[in-house]
């Protein structure tokens, strides 16, 4: 093999400098008197910006890094159980402050973990017996006492996007499917957007009280919404504020995810979704949530 | 996130794990996921890939030695795990292996093609170019794809590379010279037909199947002198 054919094999190792330093001087030398061979590297060496101009970075969508937090809170309250007995602690990354705290509010034994499963999904099967369902709300029920823990719990139900509960997605049967199951009238909000589309619903509980969760895809993306009667007297606090299309809209991120809140006839609504943050606000501003 | 000092007495065993894995293992996701994205080419897979992945790597926590390479860790379970799926089809096993045994071709391009495939007059041509490329690395076997993003995108050095691999230096350098040539192969083929480059005759070269290793270089420059 010629010299040349020589360094064209090795004009990769030469650029990433993987050559060994007596390789790495030969080569050079070989280079500095054949225009052949500069030609040839230098097209290498274009030809590779090509590459990575054409690859571009890739950053892994939000979904995923939250999709991972949740195995993690999962795995993780797996591991205590089996270390602690009957224990299982609960992962959030609002819950601060002093051991006494942690001590009331990150543990809650296996039993109500259990019972709360329970009252939670109404006896679902998906609740009963994925491991998911039940790792889920049971973080909901563990969080501390502040607004923040219920975003998150907003969130985390949205990321695992649990089934709908209801088998048609229409205004009606929806209002109608939450008639004595939550204490207050749930209408579905409605969008003047003709890409946003209803399509389920499901009895969630944050904490101890019942919510209606409500499912909806916007421009192909999902967007959960979540109505609540009395939400905890922290929530807002430390929340960003705007003001769009009349309406007061208070906003946190959470997980990556940005947590639009808006408040209406002494109901509290709480979205998240898939989507940017501009357009989210935008989506939840133009919603009609009153009857 | 982090826990205040204070409290880190206090953590359980499953705690400390668990903040050591978001410190360590965490910031790598978006290498990760482009890698994934490199194997499966689908973005929902490569999803996937990271999550199974990474719930992986929690419970092998204890298997990661701390102060060493966490990315080239991480980076090898995604690999793994891609693997250990496809075990199954025959045929994507049979690419696998045939990247590493596969004789290395050693066609000369001309002048012409060289600069067809790197220069773009326009900003048009530009995009035309970076989407040719992408459609040539599709053409390419997963493993060849992999070392292009890991070499090229993350900056690895060959001997993480091949600890993300499982195999031996000299298969990385030969690996992704292998690689690179198919790459200019594939767009060679794809510029002719979309008028880049003009078409030309390929001048194969004596040894087309030697290998590419550093042994390889000191022997034949031995020889020679």
């Amino acid at each position: 093999m010629s010299r040349c054919a020589m360094v064209r094999r090795h004009v990769g190792a030469y650029l990433d400098g993987e050559l060994e330093p007596a390789s790495q001087l030969d080569f050079e030398e070989h280079l500095d008197g054949c225009a052949e061979c500069q030609e040839r590297l230098a097209f290498e060496v274009a030809f590779r910006d090509r590459v990575v101009e054409a690859l571009g970075d890739v950053p892994a969508p939000a979904s995923l890094r939250q999709r991972v937090l949740l195995d993690l809170d999962q795995a993780e309250a797996k591991s205590e159980g089996s270390t602690s007995g009957a224990l299982i602690r609960i992962w959030s990354p609002f819950a601060k402050g002093d051991g006494s705290r942690r001590g009331r509010f990150s543990r809650v034994s296996i039993v109500a973990a259990a019972a709360a499963a329970l009252l939670l999904f109404g006896g679902s099967a998906i609740g009963l017996s994925g491991a998911s369902g039940t790792g889920v709300d049971a973080a909901g029920l563990g969080g501390s006492l502040g607004g923040a823990s219920l975003l998150e719990d907003v969130v985390r139900l949205h990321a695992s996007s649990l089934p709908s509960d209801v088998p048609e997605a229409k205004q009606e049967s929806v209002a109608r499917y939450f008639e004595g199951k939550v204490q207050f009238p749930v209408h579905p909000a409605r969008f003047d957007r003709g890409d946003v589309h209803l399509v389920g619903a499901r009895l969630s509980s944050f904490r101890d009280r019942r919510a209606a969760a409500l499912y909806y895809v916007a421009g192909g993306r999902r967007v959960t919404m979540v109505v609540l009667d009395s939400p905890p007297p922290a929530l807002l606090t430390g929340a960003a504020h705007v003001l769009a299309r009349g309406h007061e809209i208070y906003y946190r991120d959470v997980h990556g995810y940005t947590v639009p809140i808006r408040r209406q006839h002494g109901l509290t609504y709480v979205f998240t979704g898939d989507l940017t943050r501009p357009s989210l606000l935008d989506l939840v501003a133009s919603a009609h949530v009153s009857r | 996130m982090k826990q205040p000092l204070s409290e880190s007495a206090r953590l359980t065993q499953a705690a400390r794990t668990r903040r050591d894995f978001e410190r360590e293992a965490l910031p790598h996701l978006d290498s990760l996921y482009a890698a994934a994205l490199r194997l499966t080419r689908r973005p929902s897979d490569a999803e996937d890939l990271v999550q199974e992945s990474m719930l992986k790597a929690y419970r092998f926590w204890d298997g990661f030695e701390a102060g060493t390479n966490a990315r080239a860790w991480l980076l090898r379970i995604v690999t793994n795990t891609f693997i250990n799926r496809h075990r199954r089809k025959a045929r994507e096993r049979a690419v696998f292996e045939g990247v590493l045994a596969g004789p290395v071709g050693e066609g000369v391009m001309s002048r012409a093609a060289m600069r067809g495939l790197t220069h773009a007059e326009s900003e048009a041509d530009r995009r035309l170019l970076a989407g040719e490329i992408l459609a040539a690395m599709e053409k390419l076997a997963p493993q060849q794809r992999l070392m292009i993003q890991l070499s090229d995108m993350e900056g690895l050095a060959y001997k993480e590379i091949a600890v993300v691999l499982g195999c031996p230096v000299g298969t990385v350098m030969s690996g992704l010279h292998r690689a690179r040539k198919a790459l200019q192969k594939h767009l060679m083929v794809q510029a002719v037909e979309f008028g880049l480059v003009e078409a030309e005759p390929e001048v194969e070269g004596a040894a087309p199947s030697a290998a590419v290793s550093l042994e390889d270089y000191r022997r034949q420059k031995v020889a020679q002198s």
